[in-house]
């Protein structure tokens, strides 16, 4: 009985010793509990900085794309935005390459952006050939049109240029033996080259609708209404912009009016209210011809380009068969990247397009 | 039969055990319960906080893509401005009502929509942030509910840039957003 007696002391206090047990391991599980609570409530305060801080690098490359647009290419320093502040730290022409930080509570997010920026100034978007019909187009008579480039002078450089014509419907006309069109290293000659002549796509079509689209100015700009006039130039034109707005239409046989644009420069647009009308054009000019319809008179030579901003447009030349006599129409880049500014329009110097924009945490291109 | 006596006073439990035990076992359900309501607690707000930052997220994405397109020019704020039919960019901002930023984009090549982004917009729900177009033609999307539980939005307008700032919470999120469309004029 004695080993009965010894057993059950021995026993006795083991349910205390369990629960014990069970305690601690409920105050260790509670414990950890706790402690991932409070992870997690940090995790999602730290979520909320790294959001933040993402948007404050967006709008440092934001600026940056501003600010090359401008001109401007110098990094930008710390900037306070919000409760945070961003900084674009490099900016490499070279490969477009902008990188900006964002940084909120000691938490940073970097963004990169890889930006294109063409060189230099760039011809107006409605020019897409030496002479460009937003429809038909018809070419008659002495009409030279050479679509390779020119220097300011008239010259040929050498360069392929362009095409001699380009228009948005066909048929188009440019036969019967007279008018000689090149352009894409084509020599003006009649039947017209294949590649001197283009039909534009619906895309390039709207670039051509009005003399506002053809200069790259938004379809309702009014930035134009400062140089019309309803009476022709009375001189010519000094790297300036003339705006004629003729009251008739005239016809072929009759135009509206007659310009002689005595070795004048700039854009000179002749654009009645129909789109529709008639001028004959006479001696040279170096420069942007925006105009509905045209006679040029013989020796007439333009060096640059003329746009056509008519519904079915025509290109007249003189009558005549000695191709010392013919109307020229040279294109030249050169010309064409050194129109006068257009006054009262707010001149981005660059045009830029974003190529991509990525975040670098995940690499993931937040244009997608 | 002295020893069965011992046998029997052995089977039962003395009342200092049954306290002990009772105590024990209240402590035990009293943490483990108070494991599960913290836990649950915490799990509510983790998910009420996920959801307020994906709003917030969603709020700004969205108006950040819309207003990237937005035509540049003068920005009207306050001044009487139509947002229905925005000259380049309005805003419009009554603390005890609504706020709304309303701006031009290119529909087409020739024409301009009207986007619109309301703050607790009427006949939606309250701390709604919801998107509505108008076309070139006039007519109008239906309202389009981006994110709820916005309590703040406000705009600070610059050259050809606002700065806004939406707020859910104690969370709020700040960009810098250019109006990158040239002017007509």
């Amino acid at each position: 009985m004695s080993v009965l007696n010894n057993k059950n002391h021995g026993e006795r206090g083991f349910a205390l010793v369990w629960s014990y047990l069970v305690v601690t391991m409920m105050t260790i599980m509670t414990a950890a509990y706790y402690s991932m609570n409070a992870v997690e409530l940090k995790q999602l305060t730290t979520d909320a900085s790294q959001i933040q801080a993402l948007y404050l690098a967006d709008s440092g490359v934001d600026q940056m794309i501003q600010q090359i647009k401008s001109g401007n290419y110098n990094a930008i320093g710390d900037t306070n935005l919000g409760n945070g502040s961003f900084t674009v730290t490099e900016y490499d022409p070279e490969t477009g390459l902008i990188t900006a930080t964002g940084t909120v509570d000691g938490m940073t997010r970097t963004v990169t952006a890889v930006v294109e920026v063409p060189s230099g100034s760039s011809t107006p978007p409605g020019v897409k050939a030496s002479v460009t019909a937003p429809q038909q187009l018809a070419v008659l008579l002495g009409l030279r049109i050479d679509g390779n480039d020119h220097d300011s002078g008239g010259t040929a450089n050498g360069g392929s240029g362009t095409y001699g014509i380009a228009y948005g419907a066909t048929p188009s006309f440019d036969g019967l033996v007279l008018p000689k069109i090149g352009g894409n290293g084509y020599a003006p000659a009649q039947p017209v080259p294949s590649g001197a002549k283009k039909l534009m796509s619906a895309e390039e079509q709207t670039d051509v609708q009005t003399p506002e689209t053809i200069l790259g100015l938004a379809s309702n700009s009014t930035a134009l209404n400062t140089y019309k006039s309803s009476s022709t130039p009375s001189s010519a034109l000094n790297n300036s912009i003339y705006y004629y707005t003729p009251s008739s239409t005239g016809n072929v046989l009759v135009p509206a009016a007659s310009i002689n644009l005595n070795g004048g420069s700039g854009i000179l647009i002749v654009n009645n209210n129909s789109s529709n009308s008639w001028v004959n054009f006479s001696g040279s000019f170096t420069g942007l011809i925006i105009c509905n319809n045209a006679r040029f008179s013989t020796n007439t030579s333009i060096t640059g380009a003329v746009v056509s901003a008519g519904t079915n447009s025509a290109m007249v030349g003189p009558l005549t068969f000695s191709q010392s006599n013919y109307a020229k129409i040279n294109y030249s880049e050169e010309v064409l990247e050194n129109l006068p500014p257009i006054s009262g329009v707010n001149q981005e110097s660059q045009t830029v397009t974003v190529k991509n924009w990525a975040d670098n945490q995940n690499g993931a291109d937040r244009l997608a | 039969m002295k020893a069965l006596q011992t046998v029997n006073r052995n089977l039962g439990f003395t009342t200092f055990e049954l306290l002990t035990a009772i105590t024990l076992l209240s402590l035990i359900t009293l943490m483990v319960f108070s494991a599960m309501q913290i836990t649950r607690l915490t799990f509510d707000q983790g998910a009420s906080d996920v959801r307020q930052k994906g709003d917030l997220k969603r709020a700004m994405e969205t108006l950040t893509r819309d207003m990237r397109e937005a035509m540049q020019g003068t920005i009207h704020e306050n001044d009487g401005c139509n947002w229905t039919a925005p000259q380049n960019t309005c805003i419009v901002e009554d603390p005890n009502s609504y706020s709304v930023i309303s701006f031009r984009v290119p529909e087409s090549p020739t024409a301009y929509k009207t986007v619109a982004y309301l703050h607790n917009a009427q006949n939606l729900d309250s701390d709604s942030w919801s998107r509505v177009t108008i076309s070139s033609t006039g007519v109008e999307s239906a309202y389009a509910t981006i994110a709820r539980q916005i309590t703040n939005v406000s705009f600070v307008p610059a050259s050809n840039a606002v700065d806004v700032t939406i707020t859910s919470g104690d969370d709020s999120i700040t960009s810098r957003i250019y109006l990158r469309t040239a002017s007509s004029n």
